[in-house]
């Protein structure tokens, strides 16, 4: 998964420009191409620069990475969950295209793909919630920022009153 | 979606135009013994938490820096003077040792994150988990010393970053042993507060302290030092009722010597639970009796600590006195604080940091 292509479509080209200066060892492209979701674009585009021999879907790509992983991570994930897996990243990069999503989720994401563990511990959940934040999650991150406010309150009144 | 789901992290600020910095995004765990830290850019790393500073200008020129961090300052500790700045999972503020221990603290993660980021222009943000009952001084010190290394940083709950970065936010039990302190931190959906939480400053070290007094007793001809004493007890570490021998090697004045050790080891193991278990008991105890069987039925550990064999059947078998319960180690416990801090990072809005900012 050296290359990862990105169709841009009627997505936020803003988006398209940031993930082509972020990979970690991924080139990045961009390309214009016509309508369709986003997700059908990748399961159709060919790959033949990195696979001159069989050309594949990036879904087919992704799901090989995702097997080589699994085998020598020692998790042998089930054919349900890589299925499972795929679907999320797919669904992950659909909505940082339509920049729903930041954009620093795709390098790291891709990062832990390859580390030894990830899979157990990292990415699953990560995909799990690379959707929008539900409003519960995002009441409790606002919860963490205002302790985190009240704290540093506190910390520049005492500065105050000792100056 | 709420406008707040919707926020971005774009690279350019929409009202001025201007392109932003690049951000790194970093959740750490500051432990007593070890630091573990996580960034969002797939950097990783854990290292003892200890800082050398060279003797003298031999030791100096001899290491070619001015300060060792990690396991490299504690392989050298013979010509370094060793800062180990935690104490009890909080920065040791004994009026002798405060300023040195703040120096430290700060040295240390200036380290970590110069491997963190090789970018010199990135802005980093970084959420740290400290003790669940740090007292509020001990947040407001650390989040002073921190100024200077972070645009903003955030402090959580180390057993609630650890629930956060497992997804496991409701109806459970987190119980994170760690070396200064176990914490234990009840989820149930919503941001854990006070009463949610228990923090015992009785953990790794005491089980290394008291494993040195019980050794030191049966063998007193033997040489070793609490750091040969810990990485006994991380290696073999067990409560359970195992019937092989535990034998280690010490010198006697200078001769290579074999101790039985398994008593002592497992009586030393044993000397944390007691209070493990009646903190548990305590928040499962006061926690609202119809929730009672679902948080007994999903308790979670995780630390250092947890690594001790056996650990999850000893506590699952004192649920029992309760009705029982279950329990599970997790999969990755040295990182699981560092993962969840970086996940609260990672899922905090660019907004939210903003009002961190000085």
């Amino acid at each position: 998964m050296k290359v990862l292509y990105v169709v841009a479509n009627t997505y936020s080209s803003e988006n398209v420009a940031t993930l082509a200066g972020k990979g970690i060892g991924h080139v990045v492209q961009a390309y214009r191409a016509a309508r369709g979701s986003i997700k059908n674009i990748f399961r159709r585009m060919p790959f033949p620069q990195l696979f001159s021999r069989a050309p594949r879907s990036f879904e087919a790509v992704l799901r090989q990475a995702i097997l080589t992983e699994s085998q020598r991570s020692g998790r042998n994930l089930s054919e349900k969950e890589i299925d499972e897996l795929v679907t999320k990243i797919l669904t992950l990069l659909e909505k940082v295209l339509s920049g729903e999503l930041g954009v620093d989720a795709i390098p790291w994401a891709m990062e832990m793909l390859r580390s030894k563990d990830a899979l157990a511990d990292f990415v699953t959940p990560l995909f799990k919630t690379a959707g929008p934040l539900s409003e519960a999650r995002v009441e409790m991150l606002k919860q963490i920022l205002a302790e985190n406010v009240r704290l540093q309150k506190e910390i520049k009144e005492e500065e105050m009153a000792h100056e | 979606m709420s406008d707040t789901n919707k926020t971005k992290k774009t690279t350019t600020d929409s009202a001025s135009g201007e392109r932003k910095k690049p951000t790194l995004l970093v959740g750490i765990d500051l432990g007593t013994s070890r630091t573990a830290l996580a960034a969002n850019n797939g950097f990783r790393i854990c290292i003892s938490t200890c800082v050398g500073k060279p003797k003298d200008a031999v030791s100096e020129k001899l290491f070619g820096k001015r300060l060792l961090f990690g396991d490299d300052a504690l392989n050298n500790r013979m010509a370094v003077e060793l800062i180990q700045p935690l104490g009890d999972g909080v920065i040791d503020t004994s009026p002798e040792v405060k300023e040195a221990n703040i120096a430290a603290v700060q040295a240390l993660l200036r380290h970590l994150l110069s491997q963190a980021s090789n970018k010199e222009d990135e802005v980093i943000y970084g959420v740290i988990g400290m003790p669940a009952r740090a007292s509020v001084s001990n947040k407001r010190l650390l989040v002073e010393a921190m100024r200077g290394i972070f645009e903003a940083v955030m402090i959580v709950s180390e057993p609630f970053s650890v629930a956060y970065g497992l997804d496991i936010l409701t109806d459970a039990l987190v119980l994170d042993i760690g070396a200064g302190t176990m914490d234990l931190c009840r989820m149930h959906g919503s941001l854990p507060t006070e009463e949610d939480q228990e923090t015992i400053d009785k953990a790794g070290n005491y089980v290394d302290r008291t494993l040195y007094d019980l050794i030191k007793k049966r063998y007193p001809e033997a040489q070793f030092t609490i750091n040969m004493i810990k990485s006994i007890k991380e290696r073999y570490g067990y409560v359970s009722d195992k019937e092989e021998r535990i034998e280690v090697q010490f010198t006697v004045d200078g001769r290579p010597r074999m101790f039985d050790i398994t008593k002592e080891l497992k009586e030393a193991c044993l000397s944390i639970v007691p209070d493990l278990t009646e903190a548990t008991y305590k928040l499962i105890g006061s926690f609202d009796p119809e929730f009672q069987r679902r948080l007994r039925a999903n308790v979670v550990v995780g630390g250092g600590g947890s690594q001790m064999a056996g650990l999850a059947a000893i506590i699952e078998k004192s649920l029992d006195e309760l009705g029982g319960g279950a329990v599970r180690i997790i999969d990755e416990p040295v990182y699981a604080g560092a993962n969840g801090a970086l996940k609260v990072a990672i899922e905090m809005p660019e907004l939210f940091w903003e009002h961190l900012k000085d």
